[in-house]
C-alpha cells in the first residue's frame, strides 16, 4: 500500500497532538506512513510517533533550518516528497499547514485539499465545509501527488503501535530564498491553541465588559480549555481578535464548546458548529444559539458560569 | 413608465445603507437619543466624509449634484437605521431652502461648510397654540435702522442645542403674501435661549425664545416679505421627505416582523403559519407598498418642479396611517417581546409617530386634499 | 509602481446557499460582494498609494459577468483600474492562480500583489501562494501588518495562538492579508460617481493561453449538512439547572 507522508508539527519539542490525530488516520486507513519533522532533537518525538505507527521520521536539521521559514520548510518537504515517491501527503489545517501546504502544492504541481472533515486515501476523496458552514463539498482530487490539509480534532489520536519510529537525518541545504524571517514574536500562552482545543468556552456581548471574561477564565482553568469570543464581543473591545471565533474569525473544532451571552448570529456558528457538543448560557430564551445547542440553560450567566466551575471542580476532583 | 430607482439612485441606497449598517447599531442610536445634544460629531464628520449632506447640493458647493429624491433615498435608509439627528433639518429643509432661495452669497457661504460637515441649522417656523399651516407665523421682526430685531416663540425646533444656526419664519408684515420673511439666526446671538422639550419621541426637541434679537439684513433668505414661498415649500419637502422617512422604518418593521413569525413557536408551530398573522404581516406589505410609491410620487413631482401640494398632502395623510399601522401590527406580530425597550420595535414606533406630527398630520393634510379636490 | 489587488466576489454573509449539482444555485443569492478579506486589501493598497503618490492601483479578478459589480467597490474605493478575466468554467485554485499569473504578466510584472488571505464561499486557502509560486514572487499569508521599505515588503504574519513572524519579502511580493490590518474605507459617494468612469479591461480566459485542462480538484458533490433538531433547554435555578447539566456531560456524554 502506498505510504503516506505526514508534517510533523511540534511544540516547545513536544510532538503535537494535531500530528499524531494525522498519524492514527493514516493508521486506520491501512497505510505506512514516514514523518518530515523539522525540530532539533528527533530522539522524543520519533518515540512518540512510533507508539502512532510512524515506521520513519526524515529528521530535517541544521542552521538553514533552525528557524522556520515556509519557503526553506517547504523545499526541503519537496526532496522528501519526491526521494521517498510519496503520493499522499498529509498536514493538520493549522497556521502552519495553511503557510507550508499550498506553496507544497505549487512545487509539486498537485492538488491540494484543505480543512477536511474527512478523507478517503483510497479514492482520493474528501469533505470540507464550505460557504460558512452552510453546505458541505465533496472533492476528488486527480494526480500523481495529492495533498491534503486536515481540521484538527476531526480524528481523535489513538496509539497502538509499538516501538519507536527510525529516524532519517536530512542536513538542510542553504539556498536563496525570497522570505527573510526578521523576528519571531512568541506569545506565551499557558493556555492551548483555539483551533486545536479540545475543550472552548467562549464570551459574547452579553459578558458586558473585557473584565467579566475573569469568569470564563475561571471556567476555562478548570476545564483546561481555551477561551474565545464573539465578533460582536471584539468588536465592542471586550476581548482580543485573535480570540474571535466566527466566520471572519477561527474555526474551531472542540469537543465541548460552551457559548456564554452569545446570540448565535450565522457567522458565530460558522466558526463552531462542528463542535461535538453545544452547551449555551443566555438569559433570552429566544436567542438563536439556544436552537443550535445540544445543551441550553435559560439564565444569567454571571450566576451560571462561576456555578459551572465550581461543578466542573468537583467533578473533576471525584 | 419605470417605476424603478436609477442605477445611480441603487449606488447610493446601497452606499448609505452599508454605511450605516456598519456605524449605527441599535445600541449606537439609543446612546443617541440619550446624549445631551441628540448629536454625534464623529457621525457627522463621517457623513460629511462620505458625501451624504452634499447629495442634493449644486456641484459648486462641494455636493454631488444629484436633487431631492436622490436625497430621499438618503432619507428613507436613515428612517430604516432610525437614525435620528441633525441631518433632516439641516439638509432637507434648511439646505434645499437655501439651495432654491438663497442669495449668491448665502449659497456661498453655507452650503460648502453644511455639506462639509462643518454646519449644523435647524429649521423654526412652529409656535405654541398655532396651526400646522405656518403662515400663522406671530414671532415679529421689526427693521431698526439695517437690522432686524426678533420677538416671539417658536416651537418644535429639532436639535437647536446641536445648531449653528436656525432658519427662522417671522412676520416682518401683515398678512401672509407680503408679510413673512425667513432669517437666519445664529444660535450663539445674545437674545436667542433655548429649552428642551420632553417628547415622546426620540428626536430632541426644543422651544427657542427669541428677545430682541438684532439680525442683519444681509441674513434675510432672498428678500424681505417672500417667506411665505419658501416656508410653504419647507413644509412640502419636510412632509414628503418625512415619509420617506417613515418608508424606511416600516420596511424594516415588516422585515423584522416576518423573521420573527418564522422564528417564534408557540402552541407547537411557528406563529408565522397562524392565518392571523399572515393576514396581519400581508396588511403591513400592502400598506408599506402603497406609502412607498404614494411618497415617492411626491418627491418626483417636488424633483421635477411640477405643482405637488396634493400629491404632497395625500401622501403625508396616507403614509402617517399606513405606517402607524404597520408598527402597531409590528407590535402585534412581535408579542410581549416587542413591548420591552430593549427590544428596536419602540424606537421605530416612536420615530413613527414623530413622524407622523411633523408638517401637518393626517387629519390636517386630508383637509388639504379635500380642499384641493373642489370641497 | 504598480501595485495589483486580486478581488473575488462572493455571496454575502447572509446569502441562502442552496446545493444545486456539484455546485449552489447562484439565482437563489441575492446579494454579491467583495470578499471582506479582499476588501482589506484593496484598502491597504489604496492606503500605501496615497502615502506614496506615484502608484497605480491595478484590482483583477476572474469569473462570469455579474462579477463586474466587485469591480465597482474596489475602484469605488480608490483603485485605479481594473482587469475581469471573463469566464464561466469552473476553475480549481491552481487554475485560478494560473490565470491571475498570465494576466498579471501580460499587464506587466509589478512589484507587489495584495490579495485577502481567504474566499469566505470556497475558503481554499491557497491561491494566493499558488500565485506567488507561478511569478516567482516572494509571499505572506495572514498578515496583519504590512509597509513597503527600500528592501521590500515587511509584514507581520500571525503565526497562530497570538504569536507572529516578521517578515522581510523581496519584491516582487505577493501579501495576503488578513483582518485586523486595517479598517476599509466607506466608499464616498462622488469616488462612487467617479468609479463609473474608471475602465475595467475585459479579457477572455481562453485568450490568456494558460494551457490547463480538467480540474485537478472535482467538486463531485454539494450537500446541505444534517440539520440540528435541537438539544435540551434547562430551565429553572441554576441551583438546580447547573448540576443538572454537569452531571449530564460528565456522565452521559461524557466530555470531562
Amino acid at each position: 500500500m502506498k505510504t503516506v507522508g505526514i508534517y510533523i508539527e511540534t511544540q516547545e519539542g513536544q510532538v503535537k497532538k494535531t500530528s499524531l490525530e494525522l498519524a492514527t488516520l493514516a493508521r486506520r486507513a491501512g497505510r505506512d506512513s514516514i514523518g518530515i519533522l523539522f525540530e532539533d532533537d528527533a530522539a522524543e518525538a520519533a518515540k512518540m510517533l512510533g507508539l502512532y505507527g510512524v515506521k520513519r521520521v526524515f529528521h530535517i536539521t541544521g542552521d538553514a533550518v533552525a528557524d522556520y521559514n515556509p519557503d526553506v520548510f517547504a523545499r526541503h518537504m519537496d526532496d522528501v516528497i519526491r526521494d521517498q515517491g510519496i503520493e499522499d501527503f498529509l498536514a493538520a489545517f493549522s497556521d502552519r499547514g495553511k503557510d507550508l501546504m499550498p506553496r507544497l502544492a505549487a512545487r509539486l504541481k498537485a492538488p491540494l485539499a484543505v480543512d477536511c472533515l474527512d478523507i478517503d486515501l483510497d479514492s482520493s476523496e474528501a469533505v470540507q465545509a464550505i460557504y460558512s458552514g452552510k453546505v458541505n463539498a465533496r472533492f476528488r482530487l486527480s494526480g500523481d501527488v495529492r495533498l491534503y490539509a486536515i481540521r484538527p480534532n476531526t480524528v481523535t489520536a489513538e496509539s497502538g503501535a509499538t516501538g519507536a519510529a527510525e529516524v532519517i537525518t536530512v542536513p538542510a541545504s542553504v539556498s536563496d530564498t525570497r522570505v527573510d524571517v526578521r523576528e519571531v514574536v512568541r506569545n506565551v500562552s499557558e493556555r492551548v491553541d483555539l483551533t486545536e482545543a479540545q475543550i472552548v468556552v467562549s464570551g459574547g456581548y452579553g459578558m458586558g465588559s473585557a473584565e467579566s471574561f475573569r469568569i470564563l477564565e475561571d471556567l476555562a482553568d478548570v476545564l483546561d480549555a481555551a477561551v474565545g469570543a464573539s465578533r460582536r464581543a471584539v468588536d465592542e473591545g471586550l476581548a482580543p481578535y485573535p480570540m474571535q471565533v466566527g466566520q471572519t474569525g477561527k474555526v474551531v473544532n472542540p469537543e465541548l464548546y460552551v457559548a456564554c451571552g452569545i446570540s448565535g448570529a450565522i457567522q458565530h456558528l460558522a466558526g463552531m458548529k462542528s463542535a461535538k457538543t453545544i452547551v449555551a448560557v443566555n438569559k433570552d430564551a429566544e436567542a438563536p444559539i439556544l436552537k443550535k445547542a445540544h445543551y441550553g440553560i435559560v439564565g444569567d450567566l454571571f450566576e451560571v458560569v462561576p456555578l459551572l466551575t465550581e461543578e466542573f471542580r468537583k467533578a473533576i476532583h471525584k | 413608465m419605470d417605476l424603478r430607482l436609477s442605477e445611480d439612485q441603487k449606488m447610493i441606497r446601497e452606499a448609505a445603507r452599508d454605511f450605516l449598517e456598519g456605524e449605527c447599531p441599535s445600541s449606537f442610536v439609543r446612546d443617541l437619543e440619550g446624549s445631551s445634544t441628540g448629536h454625534d460629531p464623529h457621525l457627522w464628520q463621517a457623513m460629511a466624509e462620505l458625501g451624504l449632506m452634499g447629495v442634493s447640493f449644486p456641484e459648486e458647493y462641494g455636493g454631488l449634484g444629484k436633487g431631492f429624491l436622490e436625497l430621499c433615498v438618503l432619507i428613507e435608509e436613515m428612517g430604516r437605521f432610525r437614525l435620528t439627528g441633525p441631518f433632516f433639518t439641516t439638509v432637507a429643509l434648511c439646505g434645499m431652502a437655501i439651495i432654491r432661495f438663497g442669495t449668491q452669497e448665502q449659497k456661498s457661504q453655507y452650503l460648502g461648510p453644511i455639506a462639509g460637515g462643518e454646519r449644523i441649522m435647524a429649521y423654526a417656523a412652529l409656535e405654541p397654540g398655532r396651526s400646522w399651516d405656518t403662515s400663522s407665523c406671530a414671532l415679529r421682526a421689526e427693521e431698526d435702522d439695517g437690522a432686524w430685531i426678533l420677538n416671539g416663540v417658536k416651537i418644535f425646533v429639532p436639535y437647536a442645542e446641536a445648531a449653528d444656526d436656525l432658519l427662522v419664519l417671522a412676520r416682518t408684515g401683515e398678512g401672509s403674501e407680503n408679510g413673512l420673511t425667513l432669517f437666519i439666526v445664529d444660535t450663539s446671538d445674545p437674545g436667542v435661549s433655548l429649552k428642551r422639550l420632553q417628547t415622546l419621541g426620540p428626536e430632541h426637541q426644543y422651544e427657542v425664545l427669541f428677545e430682541d434679537v438684532s439680525v442683519q439684513g444681509n441674513r434675510i433668505l432672498g428678500a424681505p416679505g417672500r417667506g411665505l414661498e419658501a416656508s410653504n415649500m419647507v413644509s412640502q419637502w419636510g412632509a414628503a421627505a418625512k415619509c420617506a422617512q417613515m418608508v424606511g422604518g416600516a420596511q424594516r418593521v415588516l422585515e423584522m416582523s416576518v423573521e420573527y413569525a418564522k422564528e417564534r413557536v408557540q402552541f407547537g408551530k411557528p406563529i408565522g403559519t397562524f392565518q392571523a398573522v399572515q393576514h396581519n404581516c400581508a396588511n403591513m406589505a400592502v400598506d408599506l407598498d402603497s406609502s412607498r410609491f404614494i411618497s415617492y410620487e411626491a418627491i418626483w413631482r417636488l424633483e421635477e418642479g411640477l405643482e405637488a401640494a396634493t400629491e404632497v398632502s395625500a401622501a403625508k395623510a396616507w403614509v402617517s396611517d399606513a405606517c402607524s399601522r404597520v408598527c402597531r401590527l409590528g407590535h402585534g406580530v412581535h408579542g410581549a417581546i416587542g413591548f420591552t425597550m430593549e427590544h428596536d420595535m419602540q424606537l421605530y414606533s416612536r420615530h413613527c409617530k414623530e413622524a407622523e406630527l411633523a408638517f401637518g398630520d393626517a387629519d390636517w393634510h386630508r383637509e388639504q386634499v379635500a380642499r384641493r379636490i373642489g370641497l | 509602481m504598480k501595485i495589483f489587488v486580486c478581488i473575488k466576489q462572493v455571496p454575502d454573509t447572509e446569502a441562502k446557499i442552496a446545493p444545486d449539482g456539484a455546485g449552489i444555485d447562484e439565482l437563489a443569492v441575492e446579494k454579491w460582494i467583495l470578499n471582506p478579506y479582499d476588501e482589506f486589501a484593496v484598502e491597504e493598497a489604496v492606503r500605501l498609494k496615497e502615502a506614496s503618490g506615484d502608484i497605480e492601483v491595478v484590482a483583477v479578478s476572474l469569473g462570469p459577468e455579474r462579477v463586474k459589480g466587485v469591480f465597482q467597490t474596489a475602484l469605488a474605493m480608490g483603485a485605479d483600474r481594473g482587469i475581469h478575466i471573463v469566464t464561466n468554467d469552473p476553475l480549481d485554485p491552481a487554475q485560478v492562480a494560473e490565470a491571475l499569473a498570465a494576466a498579471v504578466t501580460d499587464d506587466g510584472l509589478p512589484q507587489l500583489i495584495f490579495t485577502g488571505t481567504v474566499a469566505i464561499d470556497d475558503c481554499a486557502n491557497q491561491v494566493h501562494l499558488r500565485l506567488a509560486h507561478n511569478l516567482g514572487a516572494s509571499a505572506a499569508i495572514n498578515v496583519s501588518s504590512f509597509s513597503w521599505t527600500d528592501e521590500g515588503a515587511e509584514v507581520f504574519s500571525e503565526a497562530g495562538n497570538g504569536s507572529r513572524n516578521r517578515l522581510l519579502l523581496k519584491a516582487p511580493a505577493v501579501v495576503a492579508v488578513t483582518r485586523g490590518i486595517n479598517k476599509p474605507r466607506y466608499p464616498t459617494l462622488p469616488n462612487i460617481m467617479k468609479a463609473k468612469k474608471k475602465e475595467v479591461r475585459r479579457i477572455e480566459l481562453d485568450a490568456l493561453e494558460t494551457g490547463s485542462g480538467s480540474p485537478a480538484v472535482e467538486i463531485t458533490a454539494i450537500e446541505a449538512p444534517e440539520e440540528f433538531t435541537g438539544g435540551t433547554i434547562l430551565e429553572g435555578e441554576s441551583a438546580d439547572t447547573v448540576p443538572e447539566l454537569v452531571d449530564r456531560l460528565h456522565n452521559e456524554v461524557r466530555i470531562v
